[in-house]
């Protein structure tokens, strides 16, 4: 449910409206009001611890975005201003410069602007400026913010009568109406005509301040209020006077002239003055002044159906924080601005733009930098896997340029080409990152080396069969190797027989040999010689000694099938 | 549309200065990660193993390209003509040889072709010691293929000399060689 909070602050008096629901219907949810005794050295300060405590004490939270904040009247200055045009955006733009010269007292550049149209044509408007020192409204901000509630937007209480003289249907379209509020030192004079704006006044007049005016009227345009001496608040003839005072501005005001329809009632708020008139809680009127030139005095009870349980009194002296809640909720009779320029409202992202403008562009900044560094890194790393690349082409394929010959000249074409593609940084393998069209050529290699070992019978899982030719050679490289220490032999027939492995014995080569030796003694130590030296070979398996015979006519022995079992595994491992 | 609406020189600076951060945010951290698998890629265990793997390779298959080049048996069917044309090699010169090929299995999941090559029948049966070495030599050396699996050498049958008697240089054989490839 949409929320407003409407405070006005006053010189000694701050009162707070904190409503709920929509403009046409809203609900009173809370309501404070606060005062600091007269004599006070700082009362705007005193306002705002006061009215701090009472927000705490009744724990009243409400965010900065739903605070709507009344000024008083009496730091305004009223002037008309007719331009020859309507439209809202150029009223703007001239708004300062021609107002400034209606401004004597104040630098244009210290006072914030604001508008009202009272009557436009497509070619002309008619506008009511109010400006007020941009020092005095930031002071009320500040003190505002300090109590807890940043306002959202600012007006003066002169607006947020209207509003709320509007939102209780007392500005018939036939008539006139005079909305008086008074307050501690000001009371403010709004003239609502046809239930358009007509005029505001700001009297410095109020309980406890002589008489002075400033006003807006066409007729009456003049200086702003000027500081009025502060009268003593409980001084019975001094009220009276006031009174006087008041009711004679009023009268002023009701009997000028440049109307269209005259003044039907006068609706009074704020701070009761008995002097001038008093209302029950009924609202019926009572007191020296219950009309003024046959005008009726009525009380301005906008309250009365959003807090009936209020007094009277309570509910006269809340409307101006009304007025400005019932803005605050989307009531649009007046549309007063006075937060612009540097005082524009920033919420907590506002505040917090410029910071994140600042980080956001570091942030940019700081990674566009490490795109860049990054960037430059990834270069160098992959010019050198590029280097890698072209030093291994030039290990395999040769370079033509330094005249290095690699160690494939017979490789196939496709692994030639590859590596010649690859090392020239051609991008026609695009799909491929630089490790793996390395690594593609060692697989078109590996399919090349496949194929070569496979036709070459190299590459399998079955182990060739042992040699009988090895085994043979390696035989007869044992007696050769002997030398003298044989003496005269001779071989007469060698057989070499791989045979398969069995359950008994592995996979060997049988030698078997048919020699002579020549001699006496000599030949058989020789053979034994022979048969020991075959014996202690690392891939004998075993000898088979045989009988020997003497040969004929004596001078040495012959031996038939000497055999000797060889594993050429074995001899293949001593090699290794 | 309150959003665009709202839209000034700072927040469209905040806004953009803050999408183009998320973006090159995701631009550098993809680019950290293409560092990190570089670095990766050029560590020891990287590029240089894989280019040191290359290169090995390269050894490997310039060694099979030669043998290849000097592989005279590269057919299975081929093997008796390969016999054939090792004994009547110029360092060999023994000349025509029979041979009488099976096929068998032997070992688990292979098949051995035996080929058995011996002096043709009714022909020159005798030779040199160096012929017949140099034969054998052969038949291993040109293919790493086949094996020699049975020798025998003996003098020639003509050659009546007895154990005590030392007769001429002239021998004959009887050899077998064996071919052992997978069964298909």
């Amino acid at each position: 449910m949409a929320r407003s909070c409407g405070i006005r602050f006053g010189q000694r008096h701050a009162s707070l409206v904190l409503l709920e629901g929509s403009a046409k219907k809203p609900k009173l949810r809370a309501h404070l009001e606060v005062e600091v005794a007269p004599g006070e050295e700082d009362p705007l300060g005193s306002l705002v611890d006061a009215l701090k405590a009472a927000a705490k004490s009744q724990k009243l939270k409400v965010s900065d975005e739903h605070v709507q904040l009344a000024l008083d009247s009496g730091l305004a200055a009223f002037r008309p201003l007719s331009l020859p045009f309507a439209d809202k955006a150029k009223v703007e733009e001239v708004l300062k410069f021609e107002i400034e010269s209606r401004l004597p007292q104040w630098d244009i550049d210290e006072v914030v602007c604001d508008f009202h149209v009272r009557r436009s044509t497509p070619v002309e408007s008619d506008l009511l400026v109010v400006a007020l020192k941009k020092a005095d409204v930031k002071a009320r901000i500040d003190a505002s913010a300090r109590a807890g509630f940043e306002p959202h937007e600012v007006e003066i209480v002169a607006t947020t009568l209207f509003e709320a003289a509007r939102h209780a249907g007392l500005l018939a379209a036939d008539a006139a109406q005079l909305l008086v509020h008074i307050g501690e030192r000001t009371s403010t004079l709004v003239v609502v005509e046809g239930g358009r704006l007509a005029s505001m006044r700001a009297l410095q007049l109020g309980l406890g301040a002589a008489a002075s005016t400033a006003e807006a009227d066409p007729a009456a345009e003049g200086e702003t209020a000027a500081e009025a001496p502060i009268a003593a608040p409980n001084d019975p003839e001094r009220q009276k006077v006031v009174a006087e005072r008041l009711t004679r501005e009023i009268l002023r005001t009701l009997s000028a002239g440049q109307r269209e329809h005259a003044i039907a009632a006068v609706y009074l708020c704020g701070t009761e003055m008995a002097d001038l008139v008093a209302f029950d809680n009924e609202g019926n009127a009572s007191g020296p002044h219950v009309e003024i030139a046959g005008v009726p005095i009525a009380p301005l009870d906008a309250l009365r159906e959003a807090a009936p349980e209020l007094s009277l009194a309570e509910r006269l002296r809340l409307v101006p924080a009304f007025g400005a809640a019932l803005h605050g909720l989307g009531a649009n009779g007046l549309t007063p601005h006075l937060r612009r320029e540097e005082l524009r409202y920033a919420g907590k992202f506002e505040r917090l733009e410029v910071p994140l403008g600042v980080l956001g562009l570091f942030l940019l900044t700081l990674t566009t930098a490490l795109y860049i560094v990054d960037y430059k890194v990834v270069e160098a790393r992959e010019a050198d896997i590029d280097a890698w690349t072209k030093s291994n082409h030039n290990y395999l394929i040769g370079s033509t340029n330094d005249g290095t010959r690699g160690r494939l000249p017979l490789a196939p074409d496709n692994i030639k080409n590859y590596s010649r593609r690859i090392a020239e940084g051609l991008d026609s393998d695009p799909e491929r990152t630089q490790v793996e069209r390395l690594r593609h050529l060692r697989s078109l290699m590996a399919i090349e080396i496949g194929r070569l070992e496979r036709e070459l019978g190299t590459k399998t899982d079955i182990a060739p069969p042992q040699s009988a030719l090895e085994a043979m050679t390696h035989t007869l490289d044992v007696i050769h190797g002997m030398g003298e220490r044989l003496g005269r032999f001779a071989i007469r027939e060698v057989r070499a027989q791989q045979n398969p492995g069995t359950a008994s014995g592995g996979e060997h080569v049988q030698v078997v040999l048919n020699m002579t030796f020549w001699g006496d003694l000599e030949a058989t130590r020789a053979y034994n010689d022979m048969m020991n030296e075959l014996e202690g070979q690392p891939w004998t398996d075993r000898v088979e000694r045989r009988g020997t015979n003497t040969l004929e006519g004596g001078g040495g022995i012959y031996i038939d099938g000497i055999t000797i079992h060889v594993d050429t595994n074995r001899i293949n491992k001593e090699q290794s | 549309m309150g959003i665009l609406a709202n839209l000034n020189s700072t927040r469209v600076i905040i806004l953009g200065s803050f999408l183009g951060a998320a973006v090159m945010g995701g631009l550098v951290y993809a680019q950290k990660l293409e560092v990190a698998e570089l670095d990766e890629q050029l560590s020891p265990r990287g590029v240089p193993k894989l280019v040191t793997e290359l290169q090995t390779s390269a050894l490997e298959l310039a060694n099979l390209q030669r043998l290849a080049d000097r592989e005279q048996f590269k057919q299975r069917d081929d093997a008796e003509t390969y016999a054939r044309a090792i004994a009547g090699n110029q360092y060999v010169n023994i000349g025509q040889i029979d041979t009488k090929r099976s096929d068998n299995e032997r070992v688990r999941g292979a098949i051995d072709s035996v080929i058995s090559l011996t002096p043709p029948k009714g022909g020159k049966t005798a030779y040199t010691r160096d012929q017949i070495s140099n034969f054998l030599y052969k038949l291993e050396a040109d293919s790493r293929r086949v094996r020699v699996t049975r020798v025998l050498m003996r003098k020639d049958p003509a050659d009546k000399s007895k154990p005590h008697e030392v007769g001429a240089d002239r021998w004959t054989f009887d050899v077998d060689i064996t071919i052992r490839q997978p069964k298909e």
